[in-house]
């Protein structure tokens, strides 16, 4: 029952809104063209699928997927007026599922994150949050809609949304068992992680931008100077402060490519 | 074709709940039978102003007259309500439930609590979208009503008493049918809202929890440092104690890779890695629904405690928060106490008293 999202459904009443509110005598034709965000995941090179692969990881561990899912906030395009920078909102809060992504068409096909009319120009970057943005995390699911992206994942000892959900099974002895649990769960403000990627993201009058956010398994697990998450250390972290989960939000950043 | 982010039948159900339908409510005071009550307490997620603005009492009302009326049952033996009782907080007692004739079921029969609340499918393996859809199959099912909807709609058209209760509810010149029946049914469903137990009384200062239940929530919470965590709390999220998701909390052992006697939510969805999942069910009033699980294997509390502690049958999909516990026998025992402050005496008490006074 793919039919709609809580995404599209956004993006549909903020399009009925500014076509409600922009409801002048001018005939014109808007000038807005459309933007696109997708997601995907990855590891390393491999598409991203639950259960179905092993993945090969540090130190003859191997590991398969049950669930990667993702928080983004404050998602919005950046453009200069007059020397001045300025941006344009695509969207406060999204969450990204991966859980049922089983079949490598749909990994490589990915996620909707959103998908909206902007007013046309030459876009100088894209802006967002990995998490839930400081001001959002202070809100509490009783605020929303049971819809709503934020009426769920809520972690009330710690005041703080979970941001992201890694989980797995883990192979630490090669004997093929897959027996140890993963569950990495991280959240808390001082985990949020504000994202810029700047190139240009040029949309035409009726013009369209698609841009893929990629997150990579294996740059989240291991940094770039060969420190990793070690499994046979640590196989749970549900926290904003356990070294693991700092690791990992840490690490965030790292993990994220875009292309358009 | 990319998939849009977190889709989920949620919004389509919900969606389609606004598009049929509209919600009763029945805990506030009926003043002309059409006022709107269906409200979400405070500190649970709210629900879409279309939903509460369309609730009235009257539809309500009608819902619950029909939900304890055996009229809907093929031998007229059998109402909604004798398998969800309101004092055993709408389960009935068993562990596979029994329809017509004695005939036994295929599973456990569920609560109806905060049902409004639940957009991503009903029953243990989601295959129904949504209240009003739901219906139609008890009343079909050989195992529960086995009627059909030619048979019910002419017995409530044959009655002067059901002709004027769906006119006050729907409208002059509304006319006894399938849908008229759904949305009531529907509507009464919604009204069941359980939101006043001790814990609920904790949270807001107004209780104090025992020692034992205070060990409890936090190793259910995993909120201690001092005690060992229990998972609980990902899957059993409060305020609904469920996160509406489908998991496999290794309850049956695996015949096969993927493969178990109940499929659960892979027999719905055909995906094989969803074999042995199953809507994680609301711990709220827990105490009063034994047996549990959806074939309610566990006759306790202690049971199903024990069965968390061990970890649970091994198998690919099984969630991998459900492992080996260590808890110590008193820890079990704490955890258990917490689960007792779930129950909600007052929504029990009330349902029970409201199903004898029908309009
Ligand atoms: C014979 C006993 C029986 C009767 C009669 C019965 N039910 Fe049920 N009900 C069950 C069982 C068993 C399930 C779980 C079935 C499953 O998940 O496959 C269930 C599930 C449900 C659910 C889904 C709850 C959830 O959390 O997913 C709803 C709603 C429901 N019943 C409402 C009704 C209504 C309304 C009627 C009358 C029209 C009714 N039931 C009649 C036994 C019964
Ligand atoms: C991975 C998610 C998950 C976790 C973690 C989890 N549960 Fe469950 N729980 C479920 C699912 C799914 C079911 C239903 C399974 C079935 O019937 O086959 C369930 C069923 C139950 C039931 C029976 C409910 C009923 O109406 O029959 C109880 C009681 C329960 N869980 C308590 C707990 C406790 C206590 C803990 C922590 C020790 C816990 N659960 C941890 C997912 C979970």
């Amino acid at each position: 029952m793919k039919l709609l999202s809580r995404f599209s459904l956004l993006a549909l009443s903020a399009a009925l809104l500014f076509s409600a509110c922009g409801g002048t005598d001018d005939n014109t034709a808007p000038d807005t063209g459309r933007i696109t965000l997708n997601a995907t995941a990855t590891y390393g090179s491999l598409p991203l699928v639950m259960f179905d692969q092993n993945y090969d990881y540090e130190d003859g561990m191997q590991f398969q997927m049950q669930l990667f899912q993702t928080y983004l906030s404050d998602i919005e395009l950046v453009y200069m007026e007059n020397g001045a920078e300025m941006t344009e909102p695509l969207l406060d809060v999204a969450l990204a599922e991966f859980g049922d992504i089983y079949t490598i068409a749909d990994a490589e096909a990915g996620i909707e994150v959103v998908k909206t009319d902007v007013p046309a120009r030459n876009y100088t970057a894209l802006r967002f949050g990995v998490g839930v943005s400081p001001a959002l995390n202070a809100t509490v699911p009783p605020d929303y809609e049971v819809t709503h992206p934020l009426g769920q994942n809520y972690w009330e000892d710690a005041n703080s949304y979970i941001f992201f959900k890694f989980e797995g099974n883990a192979d630490l002895d090669g004997s093929g068992g897959f027996q140890d649990k993963l569950t990495f769960h991280v959240g808390g403000d001082n985990n949020y992680n504000s994202i810029e990627f700047t190139g240009a993201i040029d949309i035409a009058p009726d013009g369209e931008a698609v841009l893929n956010l990629n997150f990579d398994m294996e740059k989240l697990l291991i940094r770039s100077n060969g420190d990793y998450v070690d499994f046979r250390q640590v196989r749970q972290a549900h926290s904003n402060t356990a070294p693991a989960a700092v690791f990992m939000g840490e690490n965030m950043p790292n993990a994220l490519s875009l292309t358009r | 074709m990319a998939r849009s982010a977190h889709i989920s039948a949620l919004a389509y159900a919900l969606l389609l709940s606004l598009v049929l339908g509209s919600c009763g409510g029945e805990l506030s005071v009926p003043v002309d039978g059409q006022g709107s009550a269906l409200e979400a307490p405070a500190h649970f997620v709210k629900l879409p102003r279309e939903v509460t603005e369309q609730a009235t009492v009257a539809k309500a009302d009608l819902g619950k007259r029909l939900f304890f009326d055996p009229i809907l049952s093929a031998d007229s033996t059998v109402s909604c309500g004798s398998c969800h009782l309101p004092e055993l907080a709408f389960t009935d007692g068993k562990a596979i439930a029994v329809g017509i004739a004695g005939r036994r079921g295929q599973r456990n029969a569920p609560t109806l609590a905060n049902l409004a609340w639940a957009g991503d499918g009903l029953f243990w393996d989601g295959r129904s979208p949504g209240l009003e859809a739901q219906v139609s199959d008890p009343i079909h099912n050989p195992n529960e009503l086995g009627s059909d909807w030619a048979t019910v709609i002419s017995r409530l058209r044959g009655q002067a008493d059901y002709q004027k209760a769906f006119r006050s509810a729907f409208g002059a010149s509304a006319l006894i049918d399938s849908s008229l029946v759904k949305e009531a049914l529907a509507q009464y469903q919604r009204a069941l809202i359980s939101a006043e137990s001790k814990y609920d009384r904790a949270m807001r200062g107004e209780a104090v929890l025992t020692a034992s239940e205070a060990r409890g929530k936090h190793i259910f919470f995993d909120s201690s440092a001092e005690l060992p965590d229990g998972e609980c709390g990902h899957c059993h999220t409060p305020p609904l104690f469920t996160d509406q998701t489908y998991m496999n909390n290794g309850v049956q052992e695996q015949s096969g890779s993927f493969e178990y006697a109940d499929a659960g939510r892979g027999g719905h969805t055909g995906i094989r890695f969803d074999n042995g999942r199953f809507r994680v069910p609301s711990l709220r009033n827990i105490a009063l629904t034994a047996p549990y699980m959806h074939d309610g294997r566990f006759a306790t509390l202690e049971e199903v405690v024990a069965h968390y502690n061990r970890g649970g049958h091994p198998g690919p999909n099984v969630d991998p928060k459900i492992r080996p516990l260590g808890l110590s026998a008193s820890e079990q025992a704490d955890l258990v106490a917490f689960l007792k402050t779930l129950t909600d005496t007052a929504f029990v008490e009330y349902h029970s008293r409201s199903k004898n006074t029908l309009q």
